[in-house]
């Protein structure tokens, strides 16, 4: 490990003006597994961070850990460091569904977990979990949902069960040896945690994250708004508008690199017309949604063309306007990458 | 013209025809090593590629034996079965083959069929057995097989490679020893063959002939025989490495002629060239008016390109006669034309040659054969296109084109090209043993079945060591009828297919389910149905589109998921709506990939 973090405390100091700014909003450590990152670790990286950028009073400070790591004491140096929002991988209550996909933690686990989060004083915490997997029946989401909405926790991000290519998951159900997902019951999965937000007068702001009002994510909320971002360690996206480049995914070359003082990345320059891409692709899964002057000001369509497409959409029942404002509906965040292939240029 | 030697060379793809002929015009110097383009007589990239030659073409060398000059021509043939008029003509041209066999796979169908076609013209047939440098080689065996072929002295049979240039001098020596010299009446009124014609932009067309009595001299008034054209001999000349201008071409000897022609369709290969003004008594025979074999509607991907697609097909015609087309129109896919091809293999080059040197993407519809159905007055009708075929209530009978297959195959898979050529209705005529473990297969089948994912399962059966070749039969009554596909009740003509009555259900039923793959699921549900008349014989159903949506959207996902939805637009774009349904591109030719 101590390499590696070297490696991106050497990329941390030589990127800090990347994003042509210093002032930091939010610091979030995710991807992978960085609570098994030692703390002496995290808080080196955090000291940085802090001696190099400008951290806003307040700023959010997650680290995304699993049910099984979150000890008390480990939280209580989390804390001592600045980490003040929890992002926890529950995915699930089902022991079935953990053990399909070669989760270490029980439901046990992840019940206590949020308990201990709270006690030692994170206020902040969102729960990650997944539905619409063939294991989860109706009943044990609804169980699920229940508990998370009380459970203390101020946010959820749920993702439905995606099968990727090449991975275990997708070899499984192709030989036949699993079900299939099936998009009848991840779109009923999906409708329940929509009224369970409603009921409990959540913000659904974003098609898979909803929280307490107040409450919304602001590290992932900036990245549909266009803002910059920086990505630290192997296989980080980077983002200015215009601009966007990711590390190396190899842990090995990036390390060695970064020994060298040399970045390695790919990068692509962002036309105007991806810009466009990008910010529908995004904005229609927030509740802002997009908004037609802004669309427009990319030079790049006209009024009507805009017209045409949203009032199809909308006469599908599958968006409604506010102002100048398209959002989707629950229909269309269900159909969303659909629409948005066909709004897109 | 006892200097001259006529040879052509028959051999299967792939048994190094064009490497052999390259180290010929190496070995008389007609070309140097640095201008060897890799197989010179291929020039067409297509050809290139694929590793055939699709058009033949011609070329002289000059070479000295014993202190005697020579003038050899070569005239290449093309090797695929689509092509066989073409290669007869060729063959007619000359005195003598090479009989190239690839010593490690022995005679191919389309080899034995080629060489019959040489034997029937009397050539000299110089039997070479090549890349013998290979080490999966087997020449004892397939010198065998020569012998029991020809008939000839094992010891006549030239060993050679291309690759290394061994016996190269060896097949030199019997062009000029053992093919004959050209005979003919040096004084005759001019009678000339043409056996290939290309296409030159800046010249117009260049027709290649080989001039059986008297010359053809440049400024000559000469007629076209069977096309009953007249033209001026702008510029004759003989083939070498480029065009070289003569003032006349003697009897003997291969040449070219330009004389204005802009379009290939006014040059038919098999034609007599005369003179105009004291003719030949009668043309050369052989001569056929080429018919295609297969038809199949060609659309644009983008309706917007129909124009496009037109100027392009003329441009094609232009030197390639022996396409033809006409508009058509279709509910599904608009505004498009009914091609007729020599053969599939012509089809896939047309298709590939509007992509490569066009830039034109476009749908092929399913390739039909051409039908003659009769109506209940005894009328009968060409039908080139499944939805001309009237119902069943008003069509008497419909006749499909037979032929007689040969195969030539390994005697451990006969059992399997048995079934598959029963399997597409063929007829067993005769089966012969070429050799202990080589067996050569009669049928009497429809070409309709051939062009239905023939070639590949035959290949794949017989791990490739069956070949394929087909003589036109005629015309056979058959119980025919058209299978439509309906979607959410609406017909798409596009995909209506004439089959044999006994193979709609089965085949209705695979057409449903591979549509069921290739049509993407949408907000509806949608039903696909197979019908015959109005009968409906089979049904899938696709479900409608519950969830369309991704579930993370971070800072890694962004750029991803962009050009995931591009991609999928840019698909969206090139689907062809049918009443409320889309239709990818992919699903017009569905019925060709049932086994995949």
């Amino acid at each position: 490990m101590e390499p590696l973090l070297q490696a991106m405390r050497k990329e941390l100091e030589t990127e800090k003006d990347f994003m042509g700014t210093r002032r930091l909003e939010s610091v979030y450590f995710g991807g992978g597994t960085p609570s098994l990152l030692p703390a002496e670790g995290l808080d080196q990286l955090l000291q940085d961070v802090n001696q190099w950028f400008d951290v806003v009073p307040g700023a959010e400070i997650t680290l995304e850990s699993n049910p099984e790591d979150l000890e008390p004491e480990k939280m209580l140096t989390w804390k001592r460091s600045g980490i003040n929002r929890l992002s926890i991988g529950v995915q699930s209550l089902g022991e079935e569904d953990l053990n399909h996909m070669h989760r270490n933690h029980t439901a046990a686990d992840s019940l206590g977990a949020v308990d201990r989060a709270l006690e030692a004083g994170f206020s902040s915490v969102n729960l990650d979990l997944i539905f619409g997997s063939p294991w989860l029946t109706d009943a044990l989401w609804e169980e699920t949902l229940d508990w998370a909405f009380h459970s203390g926790a101020d946010h959820i991000s749920a993702y439905a069960l995606t099968v990727e290519p090449k991975t275990f998951l997708n070899k499984k159900i192709a030989k036949g040896e699993w079900p299939e997902v099936n998009d009848k019951r991840q779109s009923e999965q999906y409708r329940k945690l929509y009224r369970y937000a409603e009921e409990h007068g959540w913000d659904f702001y974003e098609i898979s994250n909803l929280s307490k009002p107040g409450h919304r994510a602001v590290h992932n909320s900036n990245y549909w708004k266009n803002r910059p971002y920086l990505g630290i360690g192997p296989s980080a996206h980077s983002y200015i508008p215009g601009l966007r480049r990711w590390n190396v995914s190899d842990n090995r070359k990036y390390t060695l690199a970064w020994q060298e003082l040399q970045p390695c990345f790919t990068q692509e320059v962002l036309e105007n017309r991806d810009m466009y891409n990008e910010y529908l692709l995004t904005r229609i899964r927030t509740t802002e949604g997009v908004d037609l002057p802004e669309l427009l000001a990319f030079g790049l369509t006209d009024a009507a063309t805009l017209e045409e497409l949203i009032g199809r959409a909308e006469s599908q029942g599958l968006v409604i306007r506010q102002g100048t404002r398209c959002t989707l509906t629950l229909e269309g965040r269900l159909l969303a990458d659909g629409i948005t292939a066909d709004w897109m240029l | 013209m006892e200097q001259i030697r006529n040879f052509c060379i028959i051999a299967h793809i792939d048994h190094g025809k064009s490497t052999l002929a390259d180290r010929l015009l190496e070995y008389t110097k007609t070309i140097d090593k640095r201008q060897q383009q890799a197989q010179v007589l291929d020039d067409m990239d297509l050809e290139r590629e694929r590793g055939i030659t699709i058009k033949s073409h011609a070329i002289q060398m000059n070479y000295t034996l014993d202190g005697k000059p020579y003038v050899l021509n070569l005239i290449d043939t093309p090797g695929h079965v689509d092509f066989s008029y073409e290669v007869s003509r060729s063959i007619a041209a000359c005195e003598g083959a090479l009989l190239i066999v690839d010593a490690s796979q022995g005679i191919e169908a389309q080899t034995i069929s080629n060489l019959f076609m040489a034997l029937e013209h009397g050539l000299e047939i110089i039997p070479v057995l090549n890349k013998i440098d290979l080490p999966g080689a087997m020449p004892e065996e397939v010198k065998d097989e020569i012998v029991d072929l020809l008939g000839v002295d094992r010891d006549l049979i030239i060993p050679a490679s291309g690759k290394t240039g061994e016996g190269v001098f060896d097949i030199l020596r019997a062009i000029v020893e053992r093919v004959p010299a050209p005979k003919g009446n040096a004084n005759g009124p001019t009678k000339a063959l043409i056996f290939d014609s290309v296409f030159n932009p800046f010249r117009g067309i260049i027709a290649y002939y080989r001039v059986m009595d008297g010359k053809i001299k440049k400024g000559q008034h000469v007629k076209f025989m069977n096309m009953g054209t007249d033209y001026h001999a702008d510029e004759v000349g003989i083939l070498k490495l480029d065009l070289s201008p003569r003032d006349e071409v003697k009897a003997g000897d291969v040449g070219y002629i330009i004389s204005g022609i802009k379009e290939a369709r006014e040059v038919k290969v098999g034609d007599t060239i005369t003179d105009f003004d004291n003719p030949a008594g009668e043309s050369i025979k052989g001569f056929e008016d080429v018919k295609p074999m297969v038809f199949a509607g060609i659309y644009p991907v983008d309706t917007e390109d129909y124009e496009e697609l037109r100027e392009s097909m003329l441009k094609l015609q232009l030197n390639d006669a022996s396409i033809v087309f006409e508009p058509e129109s279709s509910a599904a896919l608009g505004f498009g034309f009914r091609c007729g091809f020599l053969g599939m293999l012509h089809l896939e080059i047309i298709q590939e040659r509007l992509e490569r040197e066009f830039g034109i993407t476009v749908i092929t519809t399913v390739p039909n054969v051409s039908y003659k159905a009769y109506d209940t007055k005894d009328q009968m009708v060409i039908v080139n296109n499944p939805t001309d075929l009237l119902p069943p209530e008003q069509t008497k009978f419909v006749e499909e084109p037979f032929i007689t297959a040969t195969i030539i195959t390994k005697s451990e898979y006969v059992g399997s090209v048995m079934s598959l050529c029963m399997d597409k209705r063929g007829i067993l005529k005769n089966q012969v043993y070429l050799t202990a473990d080589r067996i050569e297969i009669t049928f009497e089948m429809p070409l309709a079945e051939i062009v239905f994912d023939f070639y590949d399962r035959l290949k794949t059966i017989s791990r490739g060591y069956a070949s394929f070749d087909y003589q036109p039969l005629g015309y056979k009554e058959s119980k025919l009828v058209k299978l439509d596909i309906l979607l959410n009740g609406k017909p798409v003509d596009a995909l209506s297919a004439i089959i044999h009555r006994d193979n709609a259900y089965d085949l209705g039923k695979k057409i449903c389910k591979k549509l069921k793959d290739l049509i993407p699921k949408q907000q509806f549900e949608i039903a696909i149905q197979a019908g015959v008349g109005a009968k409906i014989i089979a049904r899938e159903t696709i479900s409608a589109l519950r969830k369309d949506v991704t579930a993370k959207c971070y800072g890694g996902d962004i750029s991803r998921k962009r050009k995931l939805l591009e991609k999928q637009k840019a698909g969206k774009k090139r689907m062809r709506q049918v009443g409320n349904v889309e239709i990818p591109q992919s699903a017009f030719m569905a019925v060709l990939k049932l086994n995949e």
